[in-house]
């Protein structure tokens, strides 16, 4: 490995072979910071019966699957100790100088972060969601990201209104230096955004039929997606202009109203429901339309709609969370979540698409340019220097600023941690350092270039 | 027949043997302390499943006989396990364009192996000879793999030197050396030792 290369071990609940957001962005920014010259590795939970034990994935990336059980939708509970003695051996034997952990429900990742001082090891977290505050299950998942981001060295969100969320739900504020009464927001914050992969989201070459405007909405159907907002619109689009259909891709528990609606107004015709989608097929199902509209009640960041960009399609979008930041105003209509602006919205969009005012191909060349991951692992990396140049923070400032929680959760986990310490010693000596069958080889990134040129 | 110990510093244990017509890579049941003290270690009488049942007998037993017959009845049977009388070496045995044999002699070193078990994978079922590395209750170690293609096509895998897993640095001379014997047209390990 080359002088100033890391070791990085990228630890969350979800990874491959789950398809999402959380999950491609792990692996993209895997594979480019292994372009840059580091060693990446990938802690994460298995997949009975097949995804088990250890496995790569090419380029040369090493996914450690621990076997853990998930409770709900690839998240496992937050079991506090379980996961040391696992997570010190991966450490010790790789070598490991940086954790960076994903997603603000990934108990792996909170975990990682509170285990890591023992090792002298480095820890970054990425958040990828906004959320609530008012919930039941917001205000607890809240309080587990406050604890665990008390001692992180810092914070990546991927919108700048990702980062305001972040700061505010685990509370990444401390006293300012300058006025000790005040307080500021920790300079360790940062906002990177997600990316695509343009060349999977090119436009058709042909131009469409001209008589019929398609208006493809590719989501998960569930309530915070605004699938009611769409329900309650639908209708009203299709009598109002008969040349319009809606193309509507993804599954999930609000397909019912979906399928009511279109019964109750007789728009078989023209509302076609495709079922789940895989993501390889999703550029074919884009081609299809002129406009994507996505009425999500809360985005953090939207790469469905960056990817619709890059097809070449005309956005429609609820204004919440992250959405205004990701592309110019040209290229989509705002809207509140509300039935009568959504509709205007969408007769905007039909208008321009009937008048011929937006070129899918423009468009491509245009979002083709604006994001690209070598410039999200550039970024990252800076973070990571910046990170390993800081100070650490040392065991007593860490169960200061662990009892500072509040009244109740700062001694709870404080005991956490005073335990957490204990398991270690046994640990260390039930399992000493020098019997840990360290790792001295590793897949050379040279060998994966050869291979990809032998194949050409 | 010619013995050699190709890592003499570091793990003495592990012997290859050149008999007439194939090579046998040997590894005993101990190892030296890998702190550099030089001490050695025997195999370690490693807990199972039937250790849960001593506190069972225990309970069974106590109000019968008394506790201390009862607890010195399951001590004597928990340290007459197998793996303590008796000492045992593995062997990988490569007999070149005919297959790779795994073996477990159980014995005493005074009287000779007394129990064998041999596992024989023919060159043509031999899918190929890999070091990988797994999962093994809290930790994580290499172990080699012979991965066997069955009648029906589907693809099994067993592992060598089971019982004692060695250490990388053993596992890589078993590899190179298997490698080279049994697959000797194929193209270099793609693995690079820095």
């Amino acid at each position: 490995m080359k002088d100033g290369a890391l070791s990085i071990a990228m630890v969350s609940d979800f990874f491959h072979p789950d398809v999402g957001g959380v999950e491609s962005h792990i692996f993209m920014l895997s594979s480019n910071l292994i372009r840059k010259g580091h060693k990446v590795i990938v802690i994460t939970h298995s997949h009975p019966p097949d995804r088990v034990g250890i496995r790569w994935l090419l380029p040369s990336l090493k996914v450690y699957h621990i076997p853990f059980p998930t409770i709900a939708s690839s998240a496992t509970l937050p079991n506090y100790f379980t996961f040391l003695p696992y997570f010190r051996t991966i450490i010790v034997r790789e070598h490991i100088n940086l954790i960076h952990a994903h997603a603000s429900l990934s108990s792996l990742g909170h975990e990682a972060i509170l285990h890591s001082h023992f090792f002298g090891v480095r820890t970054v977290f990425t958040d990828h969601s906004l959320f609530g505050f008012e919930d039941a299950a917001s205000i607890l998942t809240n309080k587990l990201l406050a604890a665990a981001l008390k001692n992180v060295d810092a914070v990546i969100c991927v919108s700048h209104t990702g980062r305001e969320n972040t700061v505010l739900r685990g509370q990444l504020f401390e006293a300012s230096e300058d006025n000790p009464s005040l307080s500021a927001v920790r300079p360790s914050v940062y906002t990177i955004p997600n990316s695509l992969v343009a060349e999977q989201f090119t436009p058709s070459p042909q131009p469409l039929p001209s008589d019929t405007i398609n208006i493809v909405v590719i989501s998960r159907l569930a309530y915070r997606k605004g699938i009611d907002l769409l329900v309650a619109t639908a209708p009203r689009v299709c009598a109002a202009f008969p040349n319009v259909k809606f193309i509507v891709g993804g599954d999930g528990p609000k397909l019912n109203d979906l399928l009511q609606v279109r019964e109750r107004h007789l728009l078989q015709e023209r509302i076609e429901l495709l079922g789940s989608i895989r993501h390889r097929d999703v550029r074919d199902v884009l081609i299809r339309g002129s406009i994507f509209l996505n009425t999500s009640l809360t985005e953090s960041f939207g790469i469905a709609i960056l990817e619709a960009a890059c097809t070449g399609l005309y956005i429609v979008s609820t204004r919440v969370g992250g959405v205004p930041e990701i592309l110019p105003e040209d290229m989509i209509s705002f809207t509140d979540p509300d039935e009568d602006d959504l509709f205007w919205a969408i007769s905007e969009a039909i208008q321009i698409i009937s008048e011929g005012k937006h070129n899918p191909q423009d468009a491509h060349e245009r979002v083709k340019g604006f994001y690209d991951w070598m410039q999200v692992a550039e970024r990252t990396e800076t973070v990571y220097r910046s990170v390993m140049q800081s100070k650490p923070i040392d065991l007593w400032a860490r169960i200061q600023r662990t009892m500072s929680l509040g009244p109740f959760a700062g001694p709870i986990y404080t005991a956490i941690l005073f335990v957490d310490c204990l398991f270690f010693m046994v640990l260390e000596w039930l399992m000493p350092r020098e019997d840990v069958d360290h790792v001295h080889v590793h897949w050379e990134p040279e060998v994966f270039g050869k291979l990809v040129a032998s194949m050409n | 027949m010619r013995s050699n110990r190709p890592l003499l510093d570091t793990h003495p244990e592990f012997s290859v043997i050149e008999w007439p017509t194939f090579h046998e890579y040997r590894v005993e049941n101990w190892r030296l302390a890998r702190d550099g003290s030089g001490r050695i270690i025997r195999g370690a009488v490693t807990w199972t499943w039937l250790d849960l049942c001593l506190p069972l007998l225990i309970s069974f037993l106590w109000p019968k006989v008394g506790v201390f017959l009862s607890s010195s009845c399951s001590i004597i049977n928990r340290y007459a396990t197998i793996f303590s009388f008796f000492d045992f070496t593995e062997s990988v045995l490569v007999f070149p364009a005919l297959g790779i044999q795994l073996e477990t002699h159980c014995g005493h070193p005074s009287l000779g192996p007394l129990f064998v078990s041999r596992r024989f994978i023919h060159v043509s079922r031999l899918e190929d000879f890999v070091i990988h590395e797994g999962l093994r209750r809290w930790n994580v170690r290499y172990f080699l793999a012979v991965i066997k293609r069955s009648n029906n096509g589907s693809i099994l895998f067993h592992v060598a030197f089971e019982n004692i897993l060695p250490y990388f640095p053993v596992l890589l001379e078993v590899y190179t050396g298997v490698q080279c014997s049994v697959f000797p047209l194929q193209p270099r390990d793609s693995r690079e030792i820095p």
